[in-house]
């Protein structure tokens, strides 16, 4: 199943979170202070998440635009 | 004929084809229900036919009231809320108070509802525009209002501009002038125009609105309010009936009302609610706990998470490329299908793929706008949804390959613009693999088809031998008007490898008057409007056979292996010409016996069955003088020949006519104008005077004379009977009468006696007398024999509202 960005973004926040998981991968995890961040991979780009860990709430579901972005978070 | 039974015997056809299948009727074999799977003839499916939009129904909250309330108050609780109510009615009406800012009613069901409502708030002088796709149960109570012969019509679906004018015209003679319409309609999934409609209550006073938003609830508007009410304020002319039974998940209804007088007056007077049963304790105590989530912040995220849903649908069906017939904001989903064949198909591979999916076929949607409906509710996962879609979008080119259908034919079917990837014509294989055994063979006239070949075919089965139809075109030619133009068109469909006919047969395409076949009252009142337009309620159809000839007019070998093939030919030609000539209505008629094969694959290709009127037919002429006959009727016909027919006798001069002068073909066809202005039973356009004069001149045709000599005065024609000759039987087709002499000299008892005198004299083996004056033909020793067609019609619009018609006078001449 492909989907744009433009598609993607369509969706709120807690719908793109599902739409990655069930149709994207997880391809990197890092919690930093009180925030999860993940990276996501679907259809042919990437997915930052932001979650705040105290009160749960999605602060980012957005594609990644700058894809240097993903090599420092892989460096964390 | 019986129109009502018409309806019911063919819903009977579609729904038991649709059990016989395996996908209507069917139970579950869960003990308990989870989430939205079911278990259906032992596979596990994704149920996608579930209204509980909000998947409510489990909720935890919903069950553990709905027991509370049946240990509290018992299973149920039975007396009419006329006498008394438990106090969960109560709480609940004063929770819907809350909800919807307006006075309630609470039924139990929304058909309870509107059979309180309609026949209370409705009086006989308003008049009611029903839209074509309002649900079925509003027009059920609609139908109550027959018997007060209130004025009702069906306005096209969604045509706002057409209701505007009925308004113009109906609002100097009725105070209100009510419009019916669904909120969201419940098999596209469509909206009624509500900003409209709020619009057009405002400019007009008469105008006052009636709608059924069950398919909004709870998914839509503040507290759940509905689609009607999202972002709008209660129309003070509007009345709101909508379910419980969907998005709400526990069944009952609710009716609000702009004033607290209207919900009393329906409380205290609808039928429903004095003798119907209550809501139930379970019931009660679910809505109760329902209602309290409606009023909470948590239904605003409830609704978000299905509005997602939708969105993710309508994105997937777009990527999928699935003909979608009406893109929209509800829930409801509605994949065309266009043949009811299809849609079997279809819904069989769904479920043997893993998903349950609905049937969208007759009577809630016409015959050949059949399709795949599915609706979305919060508790299915995307991957579900994409899953679904997907599967949908692999196994819908397989099922149309199957059935001979292409992507082109739904679209069109829907009158849908075709997108560039569905022009590519896919029907291409199963055409080429057709071609290899079969060639479709499509004449213009009667002249370009070998006569030989044609009289092997037809000869003696009817009125359309090769002679017949050269005599029909002759006559329906280059005529003044319109009705008496007919387009000729000849199939025949032959194997390749031996030449051999498997299927044939001629159609006219021609005006028909769609009251043809209703009740002579409802042609009465329509036959007064045609007074100012001759061309109301009248439509383009494609006949086998025509209007003027009986008999089996559809050749099929069934020994031949390619008959259903060469059927499918044979419809892709009637569709060809459909299209062309732009006609309605595709019949396929005078069937006396029809196999379950036979009638199981019309249906699948989606025509439905309704039977003609009975055909009379005198089988038996073995008698051989008028004495012979005599003895050969029973008492009671025996004492009619006497006192009717024997005693005029002699005051008649009978014999046969050729080449008539002009005046008498004028006095010959003043008879027959008698004859068809009288009655109204079969309401055809009067034929034009040429076919008179062609077939005094035709040898396979005669025209019987009665002449009378009543009261020493000079004989005059007083009854002519034109009759085809050529082939085993005599087959009156056309009767003229001077009903001056009707009464004292029983003229047309006698032209039925001396049809019978001129059959056997002539040696023939049956006398087919056509339709209509059973009773008068009996006693000539006349049976009845059945007969069918077999209808397709494009736009039933103007079926719906012969339907309505036939349910209640309507005031067309007021």
């Amino acid at each position: 199943m492909k989907l744009t960005r433009g598609e993607f973004c369509q969706f709120n926040y807690t719908t793109r979170l599902k739409l990655l998981k069930e149709f994207g991968r997880n391809v990197l995890e890092k919690k930093i202070k009180m925030r999860l961040i993940s990276i996501y991979r679907i259809s042919d780009f990437y997915v930052e998440v932001y979650q705040n860990l105290d009160n749960q709430q999605l602060e980012k579901v957005e594609p990644v635009k700058n894809m240097g972005v993903l090599d420092i978070y892989s460096k964390l | 004929m019986k129109q009502g039974n018409v309806v019911i015997d063919t819903v009977d056809q579609i729904i038991s084809d649709g059990v016989k299948k395996g996908i209507l009727h069917l139970y579950t074999d869960d003990n308990t229900l989870h989430g939205n799977h079911i278990t259906l003839k032992g596979k596990k499916v994704v149920n996608f036919g579930s209204c509980s939009y909000l998947g409510l129904e489990f909720d935890a909250r919903l069950k553990e009231a709905s027991k509370a309330a049946i240990d509290n108050y018992g299973t149920q609780f039975s007396e009419s809320r006329a006498y008394v109510s438990i106090k969960l009615y109560r709480q609940l009406e004063e929770l819907f108070f809350r909800i919807f800012e307006a006075p309630c009613v609470i039924t139990p069901t929304t058909t309870l509802g509107h059979m309180a409502n309609i026949p209370v708030l409705m009086s006989p002088d308003d008049a009611i525009i029903t839209d074509q796709q309002v649900h079925n149960s509003v027009g059920t109570a609609v139908k109550l209002l027959k018997t007060s012969r209130t004025h009702i019509e069906v306005l096209r679906h969604n045509k706002m501009d057409l209701l505007e004018d009925r308004i113009k015209l109906l609002r100097s003679k009725h105070k209100k002038i009510w419009y019916l319409a669904d909120g969201i309609y419940s098999m596209f999934g469509d909206t009624a125009p509500i900003d409209e409609l709020y619009e057009l209550m405002d400019l007009y006073p008469q105008l006052h609105l009636y709608v059924d938003d069950a398919h909004g609830m709870s998914i839509h508007g503040r507290h759940g309010r509905g689609s009607v009410l999202d972002k709008r304020k209660f129309h003070p002319k509007m009345v709101l009936a909508t379910s419980l039974a969907k998005g709400f998940a526990t069944g009952g209804a609710v009716m609000v009302y702009p004033n607290k007088e209207m919900a009393r007056k329906v409380r205290t007077c609808g039928g429903p609610l004095i003798t119907s049963g209550p809501l139930q304790p379970a019931q009660l105590g679910a809505a109760v706990a329902a209602a309290s989530i409606h009023l909470t912040e948590e239904i605003y995220s409830m609704q978000d998470e299905l509005y997602e849903r939708i969105k993710f649908t309508n994105l997937m069906l777009k990527k999928y490329h699935l003909p979608v017939i009406a893109e929209n904001n509800s829930a409801i989903f509605f994949v065309g299908a266009h043949l009811p064949k299809v849609g079997y198909n279809m819904v069989r591979r769904m479920l043997e793929a893993g998903y349950y999916v609905n049937l969208g076929i007759f009577p809630a949607v016409p015959m050949k706008n059949t399709g795949i409906r599915f609706t979305i509710t919060r508790l299915h996962t995307f991957s579900q949804i994409e899953q679904m879609i997907r599967t949908m979008s692999e196994q819908l080119p397989k099922a149309l390959k199957e059935e001979g259908v292409s992507y082109e034919d739904i679209y069109k079917a829907f009158k849908l613009p075709v997108p560039e990837e569905n022009l590519i014509d896919q029907k291409v294989a199963s055409v080429i693999s057709q071609a290899l055994s079969l060639k479709s063979y499509h004449y213009k006239s009667i002249h370009q088809v070998d006569k030989k070949d044609w009289d092997i075919l037809f000869k003696g089965k009817g009125t359309f031998d090769w002679d017949g139809l050269a005599l029909l075109e002759d006559s329906f030619m280059n005529n003044e008007l319109p009705e008496n133009n007919w387009e000729f068109d000849y199939i025949i469909i032959k194997e390749v490898r031996t030449g051999r006919p498997i299927v044939a047969s001629f159609f006219t395409t021609a005006l028909w008057k769609d009251d043809m076949l209703s009740p002579a009252d409802i042609s009465e009142s329509i036959e007064v409007k045609r007074i100012r337009d001759p061309y109301y309620f009248t439509s383009r159809v494609i006949s086998s056979g025509s209007l003027l000839t009986e008999g089996e007019h559809l050749f099929i070998d069934k020994t031949s292996p390619f008959w259903k093939d060469a059927m499918q030919l044979l419809f892709d030609e009637i569709n060809s010409l459909q299209e062309s000539y732009n006609a309605n209505s595709i019949v396929l008629r005078d069937f006396h016996h029809i196999d379950d094969e036979f009638e199981s694959f019309l249906i699948d290709n989606g025509f439905f069955k309704t039977p003609m009127p009975d055909n009379n037919v005198v089988s038996d002429l073995r008698w051989n003088n008028a004495e012979e006959f005599y003895q050969s009727l029973s008492k009671c016909s025996k004492a009619h020949f006497r006192k009717n027919v024997r005693r005029y006798q002699n005051y008649y001069e009978v014999g046969t006519e050729r080449n008539p002068s002009e005046i008498e073909i004028e006095h010959w066809y003043s008879l027959y104008e008698n004859v068809k202005n009288k009655s109204l039973n079969l309401n055809t356009f009067t034929l034009p005077k040429k076919l008179f004069a062609n077939i005094a001149c035709n040898d396979s045709w005669e025209t019987l004379v009665l002449k009378l000599t009543a009261d020493n005065s000079a004989k005059i024609t007083v009854a002519v009977v034109c009759s085809h000759i050529a082939g085993e039987n005599y087959i009156p087709m056309i009767i003229g009468l001077d009903y001056t002499y009707n009464e004292t000299y029983k003229v047309y008892r006698q032209a039925l006696y001396q049809v019978m005198m001129r059959a056997q004299a002539l040696g023939k083996q049956k006398v087919l007398l056509g339709f209509s004056a059973s009773i008068e033909k009996k006693k000539v020793g006349a049976a009845l024999f059945p007969t069918y067609a077999f209808m397709q019609i494009k736009d039933n619009y103007n079926a719906q509202t012969l339907s309505i018609m036939n349910l209640a006078t309507t005031t067309l001449n007021k």
